[in-house]
This record gives structure tokens, C-alpha cells and sequence, in this order.
């Protein structure tokens, strides 16, 4: 810490080539909050499901929105024991100006799903949702990211699917705030659909019951057109999720490299200051410092320069966060700050990788050869 | 004007940490550039090159995907019957489809695959006229399949006479089929009844016609949007892909921004890296005015050094970027193989380019504006 003047002289005596460093690792730092975000994006889809909830999708298939199950059903599976609740939920997926904004609508039995489903009507009001039979309940994160507005008429493109967004609503799973609530008749008429659902909604009595009423309900519908995979809502998810198949692998290649790249940079940058001030550091030594005080000096000067770019990079990314909410209404972007600190700690150790090498040589160097060294 | 350029190179290998470190950020960020790049141009080839011109596919009004359409089995009177679709003898190319999505498991493991699944009539054949067995027998039969190349790599290389298993039944693999690398490639093929009974579907997804020639395809899409007896949506076989396309274009764009933020790092790390370059070297570059380098071959200099340092970068990085051609990345059914080609490859080359002249301008600027006297004075 008595160092920490010196340290501080020296990062504003090259001004610029700081401020490169500090530009570089903030990039780096930026780059790899975001990522590391959407990562948390993912992880909160699974993490916010109902701990008693089962969802019932069509048999044997991998592509959960491919999914027809009959309503016809919900009277079997009410009967099984340990059922509290179910309803079904109607999926479409559409796209809105063009085909690479998609939009997940869901036709839902309004009274039915708020009993499984924890909805929050922010702007706007439910009862003028329940009041127009082409009303819509619009997600906050789908909302923020097309600009979407109570009392607004939007028309999609598929089906020409039209509502009038009666509120914006936030829920606890977050896999519906990326989305539309529509009335289930009024998308299975546009659909031409009537009478089934993507999937159900199915609530028990605790988690515990899972595994039993999951295989009975199976075991019920065995025999029917469709039979059917029940499971908890949470392994539902997990299969949707291995759907997207190896994106997630590959940002987490893309995080790596990043990383990689930003340890070059600083070790680039640490190495040119410590190589420039070869004389002075024989000075210090000259003086009394021991070898230990000029490693200190150094590396604190690197973590220095790495932590404020670090900072700034980190700041960055929160700003772009907060405005950008979600990934094409999908995927939840969210800084929790466990991530926020593994940013700060990955500028930290990028500054200190970087600086070990070279300060190592520069404190080993002869005090006689550093203050003969001429550039 | 003469440039000094081997006292450049010189002036390089003198610092030999610095210059290796530097050129090796720069190739880290080629690298992933140019396996972007190879990305992009992958997936550019799997779904423009799908379809032929003369084939036109015929999907449920507003179904977002094959997958997602249904049409139901006497639909077909109408839409077999439309003009100028081909015909082959008695037979009419007209071809009902399945298009499902199962979990699908390969033989000596219980995992799960994402795949798509395609029911065809023999009709099919002869209208997606790019499949072509590359082994065992061609067609389908009951609880028999051929196997796309991608798909047989997605299901780590299935072979024939294997056994996969979709819907809870076991299929025997026949053949394997190419389809000129198309789409296709990544689909299993099964007998359309077949398929349909394990599926426990009883509409099809779609149908596939071949028309007489490509000009007509306007005015068949016409008649069958306008036929009030059916509700379909039709389109070229082309152009359904291509708009298929731009849902998975997206992966590659977003890896493509990174990687271009990510090389915005790299330039401010040449930039310092000549500005040291500069500032260590004052004296030199006095020397080299007062022996008679204009301040123009300086700057050219410098900037060449610049370049030099991270066109080496740039070398390298396309280098390691090559690597990354021919792996796959699985999205959804896809299977997308990066191809690095040329375009990348200059690409790689040519952002290492643009990261040295910019990083090396400021500097080199800075380098040649110095007067004699005020350059041979610093230490």
C-alpha cells in the first residue's frame, strides 16, 4: 500500500498507453460480462419453475412447440391423485416485420392459468384483457424489446395474427415475460386448432408427488390417439433448452478466447512499461528496495490498470443490459452480481497473469545491468 | 522515396517478447474472426444451395416451419391436381410429406438426439432429385431408414444395418443418402405411413411439387394460395429455406460482433505496441532524418512495421482459424459445418490489416512529425 503514490505516478506519467490498457481490458471486460449474462439468462429460465408443476407434451418428440395434446385430457388427469390443478396452454410461433424476430404466443385459459402461473398485470389491466376476445397480455421483457404499448394493435406475420396488447404483465417464470398471452380460443380459431393444446399445465400437491402422479398420468392416457410424456417442469425445460443444441458451447469458446486475448494484451502492454523503466527500477533498487517491493510495484501497477479498466468495462456492459433487457424477447439478460464480481475478478487475474512474467525478469535483473540499460 | 524497411524488420526481431506477444494477440482475434466468418458462410451454404429452382413446397396458411404445418390427408385432391405440375409416366410429382422433430437415440447409448425426421412416398425420390445413396440400399420401407450425412455424423456415424430408435421403436438404418450438402443432409427418411402410425399423426406436414420448368412457379403458387377449397401458403423450395435460414444467421451474427469487439482490443494493443515502438526509438528516427529519410519514408516506415507485425498476426491466425474447418456446430436440427474458405481466409487477413494500419497511424504520425533536433535531444 506505501506504494501506491509511486504506482499511481506512473500510470498517469504514460498517460496513453494506460489509457490503451485500460481501453483494452474494459473491451475485454465488456465482452465477457455480456456473455457471461446470457449464460445467466439461460440459467434463469430453468431456475424460475414451479417446484410442484408437471407439463405434459406429446410422446417421443424433441421439439416441444411441434407438441398436440387433446383438452379432452385434463378431465383424466384431474382425476389422478394428488392433482390440485391443470390447464392447457396452446403455443404458436410466429415472427414479427420479419422472420428472424420471433414471437412465442401462448393461448391460455386465462381463469385457469393464473391459478397455476403467478402473473402481475403492471401497466394496463386484466380485466380488459378478459374483456376483448382479441386482447393480449404482452411479457415486460417481449414489451421492452419491440416497443410494444397498452392499447397498441399489433398483427404478425404468420396467420396475420392480430391483438390489441390490453397489458404488460410480469411473472415468476420467466419464460412466459419473453412472450404473448392470447385467449386459447381466439388462437385456436386463427390456428385452426380447436380442442388442443401444446402442452398442460398440471399442478400437485408438493414436490413429492411428482414421480407418482407424473407415471400415473402416462399410464392413464397410454391408450389414447396421443399417448404422452409427463414430467416436472424443470427437466420440461432442460430438454427445451438442449433444443438450442451447442450455442451455449460455443459462447462459452467465445468467452475463453476473449480472455485469452485480453491476457496477451496486458502482458503486452505490463511488459513495454516494466522494459521502459529498466533504469528506474535499478534506481529504486539502488535505493534499498528490495526485490519483493519492485514485484509489488509492478504487478499493483497492472492490477491497477486492469481493475479501472475492468470497472469501466463492467459499467459498460450493465448500461447496455439494462437497456437491451432480453435476446430477441427469449432470453432474459440479467447481471446478477455474483457475475459482476467474477467480471472484476477476471479483469483482476488478467492483470496479474500478465504483469508475473515480466516484473519476475525485471526483479531479477542486476542492478548494474539495469542502470547501464539504454533502450 | 526510400523507406528503410529492413531496419524495420530489424528493429522487430530486436524485441523479440514484445513483437511475439503482439503478433499473438492479433492472431488470437483473426482466428476467431475468421472461424466466424467460416461460420457464416457454412450456414450460407447449407440453406441457399436447398431446394431446386423448379420445386415449390406447399405448407398450412401462416405455419412458421414445415414442422409446424399440418394438412389434412384429402387436401392432397386439390393440391396434386393444380397445373403444371410434372408428370413421370402415370405418376404425379406431387409429394406428401412428414415432417417431425423426434428424440432420437443412436445404438450403445441412451442420449437423446435432437433430429428431424422426414415421411416420404417413393414419389419423393423423384422430386428432391439431389438425394442420392452413398451406401446400402435406396428407399424406404417398414421400420426402415436412410440416414443424411449430417444426420449420421450428428448421431455419432451411425452405420447401416444399425438400429435407431425414434417414438419408442426401433429402425433399421438401410442406406446413407447425400443431398449435395443441402439442408436435407441433416434429416432421416422413413416410409410416410410408417412414420405416421409411430408418430400417431394422421395429417401431413406438407407437399412437395415438381413443377415443368421454373417460370411457372409464380402461377402455380397463385392458383393454389387462391383455391378456396384448400387454406395452404406456397412458396419456391428455395426460397422457404432461405427465410429458414435467417433465423440460424443470427448465431452467426452474434459471433461475428463479438469477435469484431473483441478485435477493437486488439488494435488498441498494436496501437501501444508502436507507440512504445516510437517512443523507445527517438534517437533512431533523428538519426535516420539527419542521414536523409524524408519525413514521408518515415512514416511510411513505421506504418509498414505496423502492418508487418500484424499481417504475421494475421497469418497466424487464419492459420489456427483453418482449424476450425469442417467442425459442426449442432443448432436445433442443424448441423452446420464452418467453411473456411477463401472469403474467410481474406477476411482474416484483411481485419489483421485494417488492426495495423490503424494501431500504427497515430504513432507512425507521431514518429514523422518530430523535427531533427527536438528527436536526436530525447533519451
Amino acid at each position: 500500500m506505501r506504494f501506491l503514490p509511486l504506482i499511481l505516478k506512473s500510470i498517469r506519467r504514460n498517460r496513453r498507453r494506460s489509457l490503451l490498457t485500460i481501453g483494452g481490458i474494459g473491451l475485454s471486460v465488456f465482452v465477457i460480462t455480456a456473455l457471461l449474462s446470457v449464460e445467466a439468462g439461460f440459467a434463469s429460465l430453468f431456475n424460475s419453475t414451479g417446484e410442484s408443476t408437471l407439463n405434459v407434451y406429446e410422446k417421443g418428440l424433441a421439439c416441444p412447440i411441434t407438441s398436440r395434446v387433446f383438452d379432452s385430457y385434463l378431465s383424466t388427469i384431474t382425476s389422478v391423485p394428488n392433482v390440485v390443478g391443470a390447464t392447457g396452454v396452446l403455443r404458436g410461433l410466429y415472427s414479427y416485420q420479419t422472420k428472424d424476430h420471433l414471437v412465442t404466443v401462448s393461448g391460455v385459459d386465462f381463469e385457469q392459468f393464473r391459478r397455476v402461473k403467478h402473473i402481475v398485470v403492471g401497466e394496463g389491466s386484466d380485466t380488459d384483457f378478459a374483456a376483448r376476445g382479441d386482447g393480449a397480455l404482452i411479457g415486460r421483457r417481449l414489451a421492452s424489446d419491440y416497443g410494444w404499448r397498452v392499447g397498441q394493435t399489433v398483427s404478425l406475420i404468420e396467420d396475420r395474427l392480430t391483438f390489441q396488447v390490453a397489458g404488460i404483465f410480469s411473472s415468476d417464470d420467466k419464460t412466459y415475460e419473453g412472450g404473448v398471452l392470447v385467449h386459447k380460443d381466439y388462437l385456436s380459431r386463427i390456428k385452426r386448432d380447436e380442442g388442443r393444446s401444446t402442452y398442460l399445465i398440471v399442478t400437485v400437491t408438493g414436490p413429492s408427488a411428482i414421480a407418482a402422479a407424473s407415471r400415473t398420468i402416462d399410464s392413464a392416457l397410454a391408450n389414447f390417439p396421443k399417448p404422452t410424456t409427463t414430467q416436472s417442469e424443470k427437466a420440461a425445460k432442460e430438454l427445451e433448452l438442449m433444443a438450442l443444441g451447442e450455442i451455449r458451447q460455443m459462447l462459452s469458446l467465445m468467452l475463453i478466447a476473449t480472455i485469452i486475448v485480453s491476457i496477451f494484451g496486458a502482458a503486452n502492454s505490463v511488459s513495454m512499461s516494466v522494459r521502459d523503466r529498466t533504469r528506474e527500477v535499478g534506481i529504486l533498487r539502488s535505493l534499498g528496495l528490495r526485490k519483493s517491493h519492485i514485484m509489488q510495484i509492478l504487478i499493483g501497477e497492472s492490477a491497477l490498470v486492469a481493475l479501472i479498466g475492468g470497472g469501466i468495462g463492467l459499467a459498460a456492459a450493465a448500461a447496455l443490459l439494462t437497456s437491451a433487457k432480453s435476446l430477441g424477447g427469449m432470453i432474459p439478460l440479467v447481471l446478477p452480481p455474483a457475475y459482476a464480481i467474477a467480471g472484476m475478478g477476471i479483469a483482476l487475474a488478467i492483470g496479474l497473469l500478465g504483469a508475473a512474467v515480466p516484473s519476475l525478469n525485471a526483479s531479477r535483473l542486476k542492478i548494474v545491468d539495469s542502470l547501464r540499460l539504454v533502450d | 522515396m526510400r523507406v528503410p524497411l529492413k531496419y524495420n524488420v530489424r528493429s522487430l526481431l530486436q524485441r523479440k517478447s514484445r513483437t511475439t506477444l503482439t503478433i499473438l494477440g492479433i492472431a488470437a482475434v483473426v482466428a476467431v474472426f475468421t472461424a466466424m466468418v467460416g461460420l457464416g458462410q457454412g450456414m450460407a451454404a447449407s440453406f441457399a444451395k436447398t431446394g431446386s429452382p423448379d420445386n415449390i413446397v406447399v405448407l398450412q396458411k401462416g405455419a412458421f416451419s414445415l414442422s409446424l404445418s399440418s394438412l389434412s390427408r384429402n387436401s392432397g385432391d386439390v393440391i396434386r391436381y393444380v397445373s403444371h405440375v410434372r408428370k413421370a409416366g402415370d405418376r404425379i410429382l406431387a409429394s406428401p410429406e412428414l415432417v417431425i422433430e423426434p428424440w432420437t437415440t443412436a445404438p450403445g447409448s441412451d442420449k437423446p438426439h435432437f433430429m428431424s425426421a422426414r415421411g416420404v412416398s417413393s414419389t419423393f425420390f423423384s422430386v428432391a432429385d439431389t438425394v442420392r445413396t452413398v451406401e446400402g440400399a435406396s428407399g424406404v420401407g417398414a421400420n426402415r431408414v436412410l440416414v443424411g450425412l449430417g444426420a449420421q455424423r450428428k448421431l455419432g456415424g451411425v452405420r447401416v444395418g444399425d438400429t435407431i430408435g425414434m417414438f419408442g421403436e426401433p429402425w433399421q438404418v438401410s442406406g446413407i443418402f447425400e443431398a449435395k450438402g443441402t439442408n436435407l443432409e441433416f434429416e432421416i427418411l422413413a416410409d410416410l405411413d410408417n412414420l405416421m402410425r409411430a408418430a400417431k399423426r394422421t395429417e401431413y406436414s406438407c407437399y412437395t411439387l415438381k413443377l415443368d420448368s421454373p417460370d411457372v412457379a409464380e402461377r402455380a403458387i397463385a392458383l393454389l394460395e387462391n383455391d378456396r377449397r384448400v387454406l395452404v401458403t406456397a412458396m419456391r423450395e428455395q426460397d422457404y429455406y432461405a427465410s429458414s435460414a435467417k433465423v440460424y444467421a443470427v448465431v452467426a451474427n452474434v459471433g461475428l460482433l463479438v469477435s469484431l469487439i473483441v478485435t477493437l482490443g486488439a488494435v488498441f494493443g498494436g496501437m501501444n505496441t508502436m507507440y512504445t515502438a516510437v517512443a523507445g526509438r527517438m534517437r533512431e528516427i533523428g538519426t535516420l532524418r539527419a542521414i536523409g529519410f524524408s519525413r514521408g519514408s518515415i512514416l511510411i516506415s513505421f506504418l509498414a512495421e505496423s502492418l508487418l507485425l500484424s499481417v504475421a498476426g494475421g497469418v497466424i491466425g487464419v492459420a489456427l482459424g483453418c482449424f476450425a474447418n469442417g467442425l459442426r456446430l449442432s443448432v436445433g436440427v442443424a448441423n452446420i459445418r464452418f467453411v473456411v474458405g477463401s472469403g474467410a481466409i481474406l477476411g482474416g487477413l484483411a481485419l489483421s490489416a485494417v488492426v495495423g494500419v490503424v494501431g500504427g497511424l497515430l504513432p507512425a504520425r507521431g514518429a514523422a512529425r518530430m523535427t531533427i533536433v527536438e528527436a536526436m535531444r530525447r533519451i
